[in-house]
């Protein structure tokens, strides 16, 4: 049995003997994989208590079942696990009255929980085996209820500083910047993060997103939101380890903001 | 045997016959090409019974067109024709005053948009996917596979609910609990039930409505927010915790007892209750 708790040797290509199993700790979920002859059985499980370490133990057997599910590839001995980004944009709900005034800005950083995806043989999307979020994020709604979009929530936790944020192995960490452009004073209340568009990049011990800046420009006007790497939070030699859902759109115009006139009650 | 063949086969009818098959064949593909043509082009723009509608106008023009071509080339007298066609118009339009109301209010029924197919409706007490949407009647496949045909005119004089127009919705639980219940514990425990649900949603937050002091509880209403494909799970899911909860924190939810008597002059029926050995 062998134990691994690295971040850099967890997320990376096994090899796997026929019949071998392997079973994978991490987050809330544990994921037990076997190779079969021209394919693979996987089995997950959500756990009640979150595992603090990425961890990779070789099992004796996995059984055959109704929850286990079995996927026919090619005779590929080969699987490759990839962090990735919710596959829903992300809302953070500020509890703590957080207001920036008029031509300021203010940097704050998330946690947010990956997702584990298997692909046998190589990284592309027809060789995607399935993907298990290491937790289950609460879902939510961003904006108006006829016309919103559905999110996960991240809850209402921020950090001032990269050096504050105590996330854990298998968590991402998003590095906002808000920068005031308008008159007025920005009352942060509801702030979208369109997570699908993100890459994950590896610095250390630590997964980071890109560095996000969103321009507010006015209640009634779309965001400027760029996506961007720097020296201080991605690091000087970047580490790119898996890249966005959708396809990298580096200057987008979209709502980030959603302001509460009536809490939906009716 | 001269069967007088010659008068109806001969060189200008076999041309004639020739050139209205042509016709036909040129116009019919025609015909088809343009609505599948209009069908690629405006699948993207919009809805299905819109597009459905404007291809159906095309088609029939279409063919409207090609027989009037086909006519002429017959030589037959359109003027007759149409003479005749106002005459049976009238008859036509008198006898069927009900079918030219439901296209009508097909019509508007498709102008107003109030719902599209594959939306899930209540119409009266019918409730479905709408299937289809025809010129005469619009028909919903019920939730135990049924199919129901309701008329354009019903429909449009009837108060209709779209269900699923909105992405997200609310789903309201009546519930009851006893009058001795601490209400501040209770509405507790309740949000603590959407918050721990993860098909819940974080936001719009949960409705939660003291309503009224029942004969013999304290009525509640408690709405959960939900996206729209994840009804019966949130239902089910819901149900269950809520009915945890309230064991589990010991709140009661009171239900009419009922006393079994039997007879009018008759006592009670005596229950003893006995240790089982």
């Amino acid at each position: 049995m062998s134990i691994q708790t690295n971040m850099r040797s967890f997320w990376k290509k096994y090899q796997f003997d026929v019949n071998q199993t392997r079973l994978f700790k991490a987050g809330y979920s544990e994921i037990a994989v076997k190779h079969i002859q021209n394919g693979w059985l996987v089995k997950s499980e959500v756990v009640d208590q979150a595992s603090g370490d990425l961890l990779v133990e070789e099992v004796d057997e996995l059984v055959d079942g109704p929850n286990v599910l079995q996927f026919y590839t090619d005779n590929s001995n080969e699987l490759i696990a990839v962090p990735a980004l919710p596959d829903k944009a992300v809302v953070f709900k500020n509890n703590k009255n957080i207001k920036i005034s008029a031509g300021e800005s203010a940097n704050l950083f998330f946690r947010i929980p990956l997702t584990l995806q298997f692909y046998f043989k190589e990284v592309k999307d027809e060789n995607r085996l399935m993907e298990i979020p290491l937790q289950r994020l609460s879902d939510t709604w961003f904006g108006e209820i006829d016309s919103g979009e559905p999110a996960y929530s991240i809850g209402s936790n921020y950090y001032k500083s990269l050096k504050e944020v105590d996330a854990r192995i298998w968590e991402a960490i998003a590095s906002v910047e808000i920068i005031n452009n308008t008159f007025g004073v920005l009352d942060l209340q509801r702030l979208i993060l369109r997570v699908e568009e993100f890459n994950l990049y590896r610095k250390g011990d630590q997964i980071l997103t890109n560095y996000i800046t969103i321009e507010f420009k006015g209640q009634d006007q779309a965001e400027s939101v760029s996506l961007s790497t720097r020296d201080d939070i991605q690091g000087k030699n970047i580490v790119l380890i898996a890249k966005s859902r959708l396809s990298e759109s580096r200057k987008l115009l979209r709502r980030s903001f959603f302001f509460i006139k009536n809490m939906y009650q009716n | 045997m001269d069967l007088g063949l010659e008068k109806y086969i001969n060189p200008a009818t076999i041309e004639k016959f020739i050139r209205i098959v042509f016709i036909l064949i040129i116009g019919l593909s025609s015909i088809q090409m343009i609505a599948f043509m209009l069908r690629r082009s405006l699948r993207k723009q919009l809805s299905r019974q819109r597009m459905m509608l404007i291809t159906r106008t095309v088609t029939y023009t279409g063919y409207t067109g090609l027989v009037l071509i086909v006519t002429r080339e017959l030589n037959y007298d359109l003027t007759a024709l149409f003479g005749a066609v106002g005459v049976m118009g009238i008859v036509i339009g008198v006898a069927s005053q009900t079918s030219i109301g439901n296209i009508i209010s097909g019509l508007f029924l498709v102008g107003e948009k109030s719902f599209e197919i594959g939306d899930v409706v209540r119409i009266g007490d019918k409730s479905g996917t709408v299937y289809s949407i025809d010129l005469l009647s619009i028909k919903i496949k019920t939730f135990d596979n049924l199919l129901i045909r309701i008329p354009n005119q019903t429909v449009i004089s009837s108060e209709l609910t779209n269900v699923t127009r909105f992405p997200i919705r609310r789903l309201d639980f009546q519930i009851g609990v006893a009058y001795k219940e601490d209400l501040r514990k209770v509405k507790s425990v309740l949000e603590n039930v959407a918050r721990n649900n993860p098909l819940c949603l974080e936001e719009p937050e949960p409705y939660i409505l003291f309503q009224s002091f029942g004969d013999s509880s304290i009525n509640i209403t408690f709405g959960v927010w939900f996206e729209k494909t994840n009804y019966t799970a949130v239902k089910n899911s819901v149900f269950i915790e809520i009915k945890e909860a309230f064991d589990r924190e010991g709140i009661e939810i009171p239900f009419p007892h009922v006393s079994v008597y039997a007879g009018e002059a008759s006592k009670p029926i005596s229950v003893k209750l006995q240790d089982e050995k």
